[in-house]
């Protein structure tokens, strides 16, 4: 279980806080969405989890996050990764390996998984993506799309209780998105935690979220079940965001 | 006879931009060609819309449109590109740029210089226009894009949104006659991509012929008046974004339909064959 307690973040040299007294809880089997503008404090939001907040990131941090009951200021995080699996919104800052093949498995050759297991969570994780063809090719000869499925990969392969993505499907076409989604779903029915930060609610309208989270301005301003968020389409509007386009049919066809 | 009169009037002046024919395109050190047979006519004041998986050849279509193929990117090209009635491999990429301006998925590779009124300068002034044709030009792409607030802004301080919206203002200030976009909004949030939506539709109503590469048929579609489906390296599908997007063929290139289609199914109103959420709102108040 992850638990946010009362946390208020600011960045050194930044006046303003990126988050303000935010509460969060997260179980194993959960599916949170965490949807807000650019610069609402979506990725602070995920730096939390595995500790990137406050060990590598400097700044001011109120309140504190639960990792499994431990703080993560106590813990490092190597030992956080084993537990929540983080990606990006820029994959190709953390690409470093020869071939898709070598990146995927540097996480679970880490966490010192016997080779047969390792070469098995790779497999599965490259076939999650559809990537399983491209593992001989090198890592930047993929399209921004493919890279951003790539890093998933990376994550899925270590095999974390917790997963948290930062904007899945920025770059990915249909076909993608679908597969991404059946990723998700899978995930949830095994178990694990996940959370997906977007802007693209009509994707992720079909996996019902338990619970969506609305950011402005490094704070909660919404909460609840995804169905009942979307339908307030007037706040989510107002956010700069666009409900699914079934809620926004719903809306008018009432005022009418 | 009246009819006919004004029709072949009109048709003197629908100008052919742009004919792809017959290209067939294989980048060097690849076996299988990008581009396999396209044939593509661009009309004066087009808005074409260019969809399909990723790795369809939609890049490659672009890039043939000023020159960058054969030009820069190597391999083999069969078939030929005409961009004002001139042969793309007879002309330079220099003199194409004029005509054809090419924005990039990632504006972050666009970009070069460190504050936006320079980011816009520095394509003129590597051409030699005189200092005062610059600035007038500064000036009149920034408020053709709504963005004179961002004038004298350090380019590494925009957002996403931003940072698009200058590389079409400096792609803006050549002038071209085309201007094409390889996914302009694949990393931008909501707000911004519609926003990009809306000025490229404004540019397109002031007579610039619009192509874009994009995956969000949602808010693209009810812009367009061309559409093309693309699948390994073929133009699948071609016609009216209405026409197309109503084909349940679409799926088998693994385009899918935009949620205003889904739902006009769903309701009963598919053979009106609405884009846009008001277009089915009418539908279903005329039902």
């Amino acid at each position: 279980m992850i638990e946010i307690e009362g946390v208020t973040f600011t960045y050194e040299g930044s006046s303003k806080p990126a988050l303000s007294d935010v509460n969060l809880r997260i179980e194993e089997g959960d599916f949170l969405l965490v949807t807000g503008l650019s610069g609402s404090g979506k990725s602070t939001l995920l730096r939390l989890l595995n500790g990137l907040i406050p060990h590598f990131y400097r700044g001011k941090m109120e309140g504190r996050v639960l990792v499994d009951g431990i703080d993560t200021r106590e813990a490092s995080v190597a030992s956080l990764s084993k537990k929540v699996g983080l990606v990006f919104q820029n994959p190709e800052h953390m690409f470093f390996s020869e071939s898709v093949y070598e990146e995927v498995s540097f996480g679970p050759k880490s966490l010192g998984m016997s080779k047969e297991e390792m070469e098995g969570a790779v497999r599965w994780a490259l076939e999650q993506v559809g990537l399983w063809d491209y593992r001989m090719r090198s890592p930047w000869s993929l399209s921004g799309g493919e890279k951003k499925r790539l890093s998933i990969a990376c994550v899925l392969a270590m095999k974390t209780d917790f997963l948290a993505v930062d904007e899945p499907t920025i770059g990915q076409d249909s076909l993608s998105k679908e597969s991404l989604l059946l990723t998700f779903k899978r995930l949830r029915e095994e178990g694990k935690g996940v959370v997906v930060v977007t802007h693209d609610l009509e994707w992720l309208d079909d996996l019902h979220p338990d619970e969506l989270i609305l950011l402005s301005r490094g704070k909660v301003i919404e909460r609840g079940p995804s169905d009942m968020i979307f339908s307030s389409v007037r706040d989510l509007a107002i956010n700069g965001l666009i409900p699914p386009c079934k809620y926004i049919l719903s809306t008018l066809v009432e005022v009418k | 006879m009246g009819g006919i009169i004004i029709f072949f009037d009109i048709m003197k002046y629908v100008r052919k931009m742009i004919e792809i024919e017959g290209v067939t395109f294989t980048y060097e050190g690849s076996s299988k060609p990008a581009l396999s047979d396209v044939n593509l006519r661009i009309e004066e004041g087009d808005f074409l819309l260019v969809t399909g998986l990723s790795g369809s050849g939609k890049s490659t279509l672009l890039r043939l449109l000023n020159g960058l193929i054969p030009h820069f990117y190597r391999g083999k090209m069969e078939g030929r590109v005409l961009v004002d009635g001139i042969d793309t491999r007879e002309a330079s990429v220099a003199s194409l740029s004029k005509k054809v301006g090419l924005v990039f998925q990632n504006p972050d590779n666009q970009i070069v210089t460190l504050r936006v009124d320079r980011e816009i300068a520095f394509g003129l002034e590597n051409l030699g226009f005189p200092r005062e044709e610059i600035v007038r030009r500064i000036e009149e792409v920034l408020k053709k894009l709504r963005i004179e607030h961002l004038r004298y802004r350090p380019t590494n301080e925009l957002s996403g949104g931003e940072k698009q919206l200058v590389a079409i203002a400096s792609v803006l200030a050549m002038r071209p006659k085309i201007i094409a976009l390889d996914e302009p909004t694949s990393e931008l949030d909501p707000f911004s991509s519609a926003r990009i939506a809306y000025i490229l539709d404004i540019l397109n109503r002031e007579g610039i012929t619009v192509v874009v590469a994009e995956h969000k048929l949602d808010l693209f579609s009810p812009f367009a008046n061309k559409m093309i489906v693309m699948a390994n390296g073929h133009i699948v599908e071609q016609g009216s974004p209405r026409e197309l997007l109503y084909k349940k063929e679409l799926m088998i290139h693994g385009v899918r339909p935009p949620s205003v289609v889904k739902l006009s199914y769903e309701y009963g109103v598919s053979e009106n064959k609405p884009l846009t959420l008001g277009e089915l709102l009418v539908a279903l108040r005329g039902r």
